[in-house]
């Protein structure tokens, strides 16, 4: 047990990374703000300056959206990787993510305005991706192999953006807009005054993950054997779904759909860390995920003066080439 | 019997299309003097022998895109996904030459709304997903959509029915009278050819009243228009025709530099650090601020959020469906909220204060 | 160590009925039995993952229903006859979640574990596959280190699932001579079962045999005949 030199260096490293491209996140931009303006907005934030705005109500809400969905995401497809026993799941293939857009949809489309609130919204799509979390749950104990899951995820996913497809087309033009919009998967949606929330979700979540490393430890070996270790299975099961809905919840509620960060990131850590102790899957899981999110959203940053890119569409362009590979490397 | 109609209809037009379109048996003579549009650049109309023939001109490059022979002797069953037509067909009065319309929640005129009703007139929906067979079965011979420079699905099947599928490029006009001037060619379409040319410079007169109150102002308030789909703010260019009214009614456009007709991409950090002090938003594309915090939250930081943000009326259909045609009521709007130093007997039309 | 009463096993209906027996600590007991038979039946009835159709069995004198879930792990522990298919798991990590129901609540390990740990990868005589990947490892290996993680559960009871199945001659020998050494140096009791007869008479072990025609478990004696032993379990 314990953890290596090299591994420690590795996390040392991340954690040292984090910082840096933080501040390189925050100073790339259209607009060029200085490194004093940044620091002076940070420390001594003054309204009247305009610099100053951009910095703390849209690229510090920005940079923290960033970083916490890339630690959720990953986290979460971290955990649901062990449960299902799968290196090929993750939020957003298993469908988590739409079942999640499915509640947020059906509640702005029935125009009670309680569901059209932050709270309605965090509400509904926690509720959302537990309840998706359950029936993959269930699809689980059905199936026997890993692609088969995987595919189930998809269809489930498939199935539920048709659905919402259909409500768009049934429902009146502004709430449309306003669904159509969250759909589109932004970092860019939030505001200074919502980040305390989502903050404090997530990090109950992050923390929820932490408390259950144990259990996450033995059950890489199998239901079967952690059974016989003496690990309460469908307790375990339940609370990693549960920790699943309220990240996976809480990001989609406000960043909306972003794609395959959740099953790629887990799978690069274990490549890089060459370990199964959940202690340093999920520390890593968490600074690579916040990592990797920052690094396309620098880039999205850069090439923002030739083209407006989604988050989502990054992501997908890295993410999905990276699950064929590991799905190549499965079945050979 | 009702069938055996539409097949023999669709031979017929099938043989009728057949004529046209082999050269050696054209039969359109332009005549020597062309039907003069004064404002508008994206259609050319040319009196032949026969009718009319229409050239529909690229916007980005001017060129002829596609031309079209509109013979005067021909009832026109009309099916137009395009708001600005429909507007235009309404002023004409001949709402029951439209069969066919695009979503029914964007149409404002009631005439069209009761043809809906008793489904004289019926939904085709989006371009993008429109039923082929709906069309030939509908007796259309002649189909408009908006033009966003992709082909219409279908088009060159619907042509051999002899269904003339015609791209309308209004929004991309400079001139807001430019893009009121299409109503030319609905007049020839619906045989009122001298009412619509009436009618367009009457609009043409009432524009240049109320462009030369504005001849007098001294003081210019900057001003922003358009909104944030996505991450993404989308404004009118600096050469539309909306940057056009804005200039006409006194305003400095924030953006006027920028080129083209079609719509500028910014993010809302650029927005914001233009933008911070603007005087006014125009066409923020929701009538109520929650509304637009939902969509966008950072607007608050706008000056002009605040204050003076306006949004056309609640019923977006109606200034989609009369704003083309009522260029003039709409700089008389933009007028009023730029210079409410100038006082007019009358309301705002399209206009509304976003609250 | 374990005490049958009148013990009926099976998954829905009755498929073995379980001679009254008492197998003691010290010994290393051969389950032999034809495929389908119902030996694994009774190896998960004894580890507590399938319950008794009726009567009872004893471990460590307590009533099998009646062992708490949590403290199961550190009565009885089982090698299945897979080993896990994992990557990048290490053979000490492997090892040391044996301890889990040993171990607080985020599985640290104190020195009492690693105590335990280095003394028993020792006793297998295994110490120079750490630091190696549970993955990398050959059947032999991953046989021992199998072992290995349920010694350090340090429980009276150990029951093996087909241990010797996927093994070579010297493999199968090396596993079984370890097993036995470990039933007597340690006084465990240890049930493995096993197709191999000619290995397990070798062995000199007592037997429980499955006697396919009335459908029973037996305990048999080490000096049985190999002819006795066939017709019992296999005619």
């Amino acid at each position: 047990m314990g953890i290596t030199k090299k591994n420690s260096t590795i996390l040392i490293a991340l954690l040292i990374c984090i910082p840096v491209f933080a501040l390189i996140h925050l100073s790339v931009g259209q607009i060029d703000i200085s490194f004093q303006e940044i620091w002076r907005a940070l420390t001594n934030y003054d309204e009247h300056f305009v610099n100053e705005i951009i910095v703390s109500e849209i690229r510090i809400p920005r940079l923290s959206m960033a970083l916490l969905a890339g630690a959720s995401l990953s986290v979460v497809g971290l955990l649901m990787q062990t449960l299902f026993n799968n290196p090929l799941a993750g939020p957003y293939v298993l469908g988590i993510n739409s079942g999640s857009s499915l509640f947020v949809a059906l509640s702005i489309m029935t125009g009670v305005p309680f569901f059209a609130s932050d709270f309605g919204i965090i509400a509904n799509a926690l509720v959302g991706a537990f309840l998706f979390g359950l029936i993959i749950l269930f699809f689980s104990r059905l199936v026997r192999t890993q692609v088969a899951l995987l595919l189930i995820g998809l269809m489930l996913g498939a199935f539920i953006s048709a659905f919402v497809s259909f409500l768009q087309s049934a429902s009146d033009a502004q709430e449309l807009k306003v669904f159509t919009l969250w759909a589109l998967g932004s970092l860019q949606k939030v505001e200074s005054a919502q980040l305390p929330i989502i903050i404090l979700v997530s990090f109950i979540g992050m923390a929820g993950a932490f408390l259950i490393i144990k259990p996450l430890n033995i059950l890489v070996l199998g239901e079967n054997e952690a059974k016989l270790l003496g690990v309460n299975i469908k307790r375990v099961r339940l609370i990693i779904i549960s920790i699943t809905a309220i990240l996976t919840g809480i990001i989609t509620a406000f960043c909306g759909p972003i794609a395959f960060v959740g099953l790629a990131v887990p799978n690069l850590v274990r490549i890089l860390f060459k370990t199964q102790q959940h202690f340093i899957l999920i520390s890593a899981s968490l600074l690579m995920g916040a990592l990797f999110i920052l690094i396309c959203d620098i880039v999205i940053q850069l090439l923002e003066p030739h083209f407006l890119l989604p988050i989502n569409v990054l992501t997908s362009i890295i993410g999905a080439p990276m699950v064929i590979l590991f799905i190549l490397k499965r079945l050979k | 019997m009702s069938k055996l109609l539409v097949l023999f209809l669709i031979v017929a037009t099938l043989f009728s299309c057949k004529r046209t379109e082999k050269p050696c048996c054209a039969i359109d003579v332009p005549f020597e003097e062309p039907l003069l549009i004064d404002y508008a650049s994206n259609f050319e109309l040319i009196k032949t022998n026969v009718g009319y023939s229409l050239e529909i001109l690229n916007p980005e490059n001017g060129e002829i895109e596609k031309t079209y022979s509109l013979k005067s002797n021909t009832e026109y069953k009309i099916i137009s996904l395009s708001a600005t037509l429909n507007g235009m067909i309404s002023i004409l009065n001949e709402q029951n030459k439209l069969i066919g319309i695009g979503k029914e929640h964007f149409i404002y005129d009631t005439l069209i709304l009761d043809n809906l009703q008793k489904e004289y007139t019926q939904p085709f929906g989006d371009e993008t997903n429109i039923s082929l067979e709906k069309i030939i079965a509908s007796n259309a011979n002649i189909v408009f959509y908006n033009g966003f420079g992709d082909k219409f699905p279908n088009e060159d099947k619907l042509a051999k029915l002899g269904i003339a599928v015609i791209p309308i490029y209004d929004w991309r006009e400079n001139h807001p009278l430019g893009k009121a001037e299409w109503i030319k060619l609905v007049g020839i379409i619906t045989g009122k050819e001298e009412e619509a040319k009436a009618y367009f410079s009457s609009v043409v007169e009432e524009y240049d009243r109320i462009l030369a109150i504005t001849d007098t102002i001294s003081h210019q308030p900057t001003t922003l228009a358009g909104s944030m789909f996505g991450d993404i703010w989308f404004a009118p260019g600096g050469d539309s025709y909306f940057a056009t009214l804005l200039k006409d009614a006194g305003a400095n456009y924030i953006y006027s530099d920028t080129k083209g007709t079609a719509s500028q991409e910014f993010s809302m950090e650029r927005i914001l650090k233009d933008n911070i002090a603007t005087d006014f938003w125009i066409n923020p594309t929701l009538p109520t601020k929650s509304k637009l915090l939902d969509v966008n939250p950072k607007a608050k930081y706008l000056n002009a959020f605040n204050n003076n943000s306006y949004c056309y009326s609640a019923k977006m259909s109606k200034f989609w469906e009369q704003s083309a045609a009522m260029p003039h009521l709409v700089l008389r709007d933009l007028v009023q909220i730029f210079h409410p130093e100038i006082e007019f007997d009358e309301e705002l039309y399209f206009y509304q204060k976003v609250d | 160590m374990i005490r049958t009463e009148d013990l009926k096993i099976g998954y829905h209906s009755p498929l073995l009925q379980v001679e009254n027996f008492t197998l003691q600590k010290g010994e290393l007991y051969f389950l032999i039995g034809k495929n389908g038979s119902g030996k694994s039946t009774f190896l998960k009835t004894i580890s507590g993952q399938l319950s008794p159709i009726s009567g009872r069995a004893f471990l460590n004198e307590k009533l099998s229903t009646e062992i708490p879930f949590r403290d199961l792990p550190k009565t009885v522990s089982f090698v299945s006859s897979h080993f896990p298919i994992v990557d990048f798991l290490k053979v000490e990590d492997f090892i040391a979640l044996g301890r889990n129901s040993h171990t607080s609540y985020f599985g640290k390990l104190q020195a009492s574990d690693s105590q335990v740990i280095n003394s028993t990868i020792k006793r297998l005589q295994i110490s120079h596959l750490i630091g190696r990947f549970t993955s990398e490892l050959s059947d032999g290996e991953k046989q021992l280190v199998a072992i290995a993680k349920a010694l350090v559960q340090e429980t009276p009871i150990i029951l093996l699932d087909e241990p010797t199945a996927f093994l070579d001659y010297s493999n199968k020998t090396l596993v079984l001579e370890t097993l036995k050494r470990i039933s007597v140096e340690m006084e465990k009791c240890i049930i493995l079962s096993s197709h191999d007869l000619d290995m397990s008479l070798e062995m000199n072990c007592p037997f429980l045999v499955v006697n396919f025609q009335e459908k029973s478990l037996q305990l048999i004696d080490s000096s049985v005949s190999k002819q006795d032993l066939l017709r019992i379990a296999f005619e």
